[in-house]
């Protein structure tokens, strides 16, 4: 078995539920944006009419009108059905579908690339059949649906549709749910080849020890146990008499692990808390785990015994309620693959328990996270785990449907088409573009970056004060507050990205999938609504 | 106005602007029309006169610029009167992947209509366009003719009230053209009323009741069809069964007079003489409703109502 990694730096807030507070943000949020878009509204009917009054006469009643479509809705669940029909029908009758077959040509030539490591060939197989599915189904949705609306626009078939008793948000609605019916039946149909295909090419070894979706326990902070200096953490270092939150610093530039030093009194600890009713009828326990090793004294490897001799690490469970050691094991650790410790049931009675790791070889270092030591509460199948990480696909392109229908109702296809490609490539940006409205990144704003990646400037010392530098830092200042805008209203796709727990092995949290999915919905019901005020107010023959 | 007004339009105007709100053209000009239940009515006009403009406002397609469009008592935006309506647009814009059968099946589930009756009308209406033998070939390979049929099952599909036609007989042939008229016709005779526009005076002037005829976006003349096309200073008498004095009483008649008898009865002229005759009224004097040469008859402004 090969215990493998998520990398974050606090697990449990993958596990953990939305947060009670989340609609009320959410509904502030969509409040603020609604009374952009009302006064936006409000002065476009005003530069029409050229009264004021007759303006908010006729944008209030708009908006009344539309609310009451909005709410009655479900009584159009047949016209919408009959909406959906056509949509799918013509996906299917325009053979784009055929495309799809594309899906399959990579397939061929995939092995040539693997990799010849056990754990590193399903990531890769998992990553490869991901990006081919998204990377094939992503564009030529957006394609499919920015081309929709906006042809049947310029061939005047709208005409005949909305001339019946069809409400605007129905044709929307009817057209989104048409085409997320043809990307499912793909979608599943993908799926299907892909997970066929992820069987066959991967080894014995390793279906037997990755093909699997593992549900860790992971640890989570004490309530009361903090660090000298008051944090509350999953994981704290006992160091020179205290509890901080960082180990010893053995200079590795990715600081995401913190290492404690062999043969002193340093060491790790881990605070569980879970309910231990789980374990009952359990004999034992598995506990994975995966240290770096760093060595200060390069020693000689060649030396006969330096393979055996290794690192070795001592792992203590204390039970919390009692502050007993309820069980303990000396173990040589393994660098890649990690190791399991099998532990005693009876050790968690208590579902409370803290976890000590030491490092026994003197001027060795073991290195170490959050989300490096679990227990292994349970292991499900890699099939559904798989079907999971589609749902998360699922939602991507939903999203994104969504979006392209909103913007067909008031750009032409092909606009429509960059405009949706932009919000996704931005949306993987998202973090990037917080980044810099809230000064994180370095370097300024885009003008700024380019002027010092122009002049060979550094990013800390500031630009001369020069005319020219002034104007750029002006232009920056609106680029950044525009950019600010952006962030709130671009999507953040990367929260989307569930694939790397299909690759490595672990079930993606239910918790993950419900946030994710509320996420989508959350987005794309307001910006349906938008989309639909526009498509209402707008003169379909002009 | 009376109750049984099933169009009203009042100083409906439209101009059509570009992106940046600049006026293209003015495609309607402060149109005042009374359409009433039951009957016939034709507008009538020379190509981009605005004929499809005033269907397309009267749908709630376009908005107007100026004034008000009130169909079946509804303002012409509220999509519940689009229960009893039934509408062919100028081309048939229907969607080409599908057969004649899944047509009427999608536009009939846009109504209430329930599975049962909704067959029914899909069956007698390809059978009364006369699409049986085609019914399960996609649109894609329909003639002009077969489109326009099945245009027009679709618009008749929910029984509708109120039937706007937008040039029916264009590229029908005479057989169904002909076919288009009685249908027409046998629409007026279940009680609907069919509101249609066409360049094409032959299909006016046999099936209107009524008509309007529009030029460069101004109503130039609106009344009954046999009205119009009487020429009023003139007589025309067909009679039978006369006997010989008879006849010659009545020739003594016209000779006291200084008469010339032809024929005895108003004779028509076509409606093609009276448009032409109109449309270069209206070049000459542009802006200004027609003043046809009947004496003191006629109000010039404003064009209100009906007869
Ligand atoms: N979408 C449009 N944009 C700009 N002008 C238009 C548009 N549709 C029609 N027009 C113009 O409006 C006038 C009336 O057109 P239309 O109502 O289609 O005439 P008709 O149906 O009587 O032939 C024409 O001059 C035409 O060019
Ligand atoms: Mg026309």
């Amino acid at each position: 078995m090969f215990a493998m990694v998520i990398e974050t730096t606090n697990p449990s807030l993958l596990y953990s539920m939305p947060h009670w507070s989340l609609p009320f943000w959410w509904i502030g949020t969509v409040l603020i944006l609604s009374v952009f878009g009302f006064a936006g509204a409000l002065l476009l009917t005003w530069l029409k009419t050229h009264s004021a009054a007759r303006a908010f006469q006729l944008t209030v009643k708009a908006l009344f009108e539309g609310l009451i479509e909005i709410v009655t809705l479900p009584a159009g669940c047949s016209r919408i059905f009959a909406l959906a029909k056509l949509s799918f029908r013509e996906a299917i009758r325009r053979r784009i579908l055929y495309v799809f077959f594309l899906f399959l040509i990579p397939f061929l030539f995939a092995g040539w690339y693997l990799p010849n490591s056990p754990e590193g060939q399903l990531r890769f197989l998992v990553a490869f059949v991901n990006g081919a599915i998204s990377w094939l189904l992503i564009p030529l949705s957006v394609f499919l649906v920015s081309m929709s609306l906006p042809t049947d626009i310029q061939q005047h078939t709208i005409y005949t549709v909305v001339t019946k008793p069809v409400r605007r948000l129905e044709i929307l609605v009817g057209r989104i749910l048409g085409f997320m019916g043809i990307f499912t039946l793909v979608l599943l149909i993908m799926g299907g080849v892909g997970l066929i295909y992820l069987r066959g090419q991967s080894d014995a070894t390793v279906r037997q020890s990755q093909w699997t979706a593992r549900v860790p326990i992971y640890a989570t902070a004490p309530e009361d146990v903090t660090t000298a200096n008051e944090l509350k953490l999953p994981l704290m270092f006992y160091k020179k008499g205290q509890l901080q939150a960082q180990g010893t610093n053995v200079g590795k530039e990715w600081a995401y692990r913190s290492h404690i030093e062999g043969a002193t009194s340093d060491s790790a600890h881990w605070f569980f808390q879970f309910d231990p009713s789980q374990f009952q009828n359990r004999e034992e326990v598995p506990v994975e785990l995966t240290f770096d090793i760093f060595k200060t004294t390069k020693g000689d490897p060649t030396r006969p015994g330096a393979e055996e001799s290794g690192v070795w690490c001592l792992l203590r469970f204390v039970d919390r309620k009692t502050g007993e050691t309820v069980f303990d094991r000396t173990f040589r650790v393994n660098n890649n693959r990690g190791n399991v410790v099998y532990v005693p049931a009876k050790a968690f009675a208590s579902g409370n328990v803290e976890v000590i790791a030491q490092c026994l070889t003197r001027n060795q270092f073991l290195g170490m996270a959050p989300a490096d030591l679990y227990l292994l509460a349970d292991e499900r199948t890699f099939e559904g785990n798989f079907l999971k990480g589609l749902v998360t696909i699922w939602l991507k392109i939903l999203l994104l449907t969504c979006v392209a229908v909103t913007a067909s109702t008031f750009l032409k296809g092909f606009v429509t088409i960059l405009f949706t490609f932009m919000v996704y490539i931005l949306g993987f940006f998202h973090d990037f573009m917080i980044g810099i409205v809230t000064g994180q990144v370095r370097g300024g704003g885009p003008l700024e970056s380019s002027i010092r990646l122009f002049t060979q400037n550094n990013q800390v010392t500031d630009l001369d004060p020069n005319f020219f530098n002034r104007i750029a830092l002006g232009v920056d200042m609106l680029l950044l507050e525009l950019m600010r805008a952006l962030a709130y209203i671009i999507p953040n796709l990367t929260l989307l990205d569930t694939a790397e727990f299909v690759a490595s092995g672990f079930d993606i949290p239910w918790a993950l999938l419900l946030r994710n999915a509320l996420f989508v919905i959350g987005y794309v019901v307001p910006v349906v609504i938008f989309g639909y005020f526009v498509f209402k107010n707008r003169e379909l023959a002009a | 106005m009376t109750t049984d007004a099933v169009i009203e339009t009042r100083n409906l105007t439209k101009v059509y602007r570009d992106f940046w709100g600049r006026k293209k053209v003015d495609a309607l000009k402060s149109l005042n029309l009374t359409v009433q239940r039951g009957e016939i009515f034709g507008l009538l006009g020379p190509n981009g006169s605005g004929k499809t403009t005033s269907i397309k406002l009267l749908l709630g397609l376009l908005f107007p610029s100026n004034g008000e469009a009130l169909v079946l008592g509804k303002p012409a935006s509220d999509v519940a009167k689009n229960e009893r309506i039934g509408y062919l647009p100028e081309e048939s814009y229907l969607y080409r992947f599908l057969n004649a059968e899944e047509t009427l099946d999608f536009y009939g589930r846009l109504f209430d209509i329930s599975g049962k009756e909704r067959r029914k009308r899909i069956d007698s209406l390809i059978q009364q366009v006369g699409l049986n033998r085609a019914r399960k070939r996609v649109l894609k390979e329909y003639s002009k003719g077969m489109t326009r049929r099945i245009g027009v099952a679709q618009a008749l599909i929910n029984d509708p009230e109120l039937i706007l036609l937008d040039e029916p007989t264009s590229g029908l042939d005479p057989l169904g053209t002909r076919e288009m008229k009685d249908l027409i016709r046998s629409l007026r005779d279940e009680g609907k009323t069919v509101v249609l526009c066409s360049h094409l005076l032959a299909d006016v002037q046999d099936v209107c009741d009524r008509i309007a005829i529009l030029h460069q976006g101004e109503l130039k003349e609106l009344g009954r069809v046999s009205d119009l096309l009487s020429i009023q200073d003139m007589t025309e008498i067909k009679v039978g069964g006369l006997s010989d004095e008879a006849k010659e009483e009545i020739r003594q008649v016209v000779a006291r007079h200084n008469g010339n008898l032809v024929s005895m009865g108003h004779p028509s002229t076509t409606l093609e003489d009276l448009f032409l005759k109109i449309i270069r009224e209206s070049e000459a004097h542009p802006g200004r409703r027609y003043l046809p040469e009947r004496e003191g008859e006629q109000p010039t402004e404003p064009p209100v109502s009906s007869n």
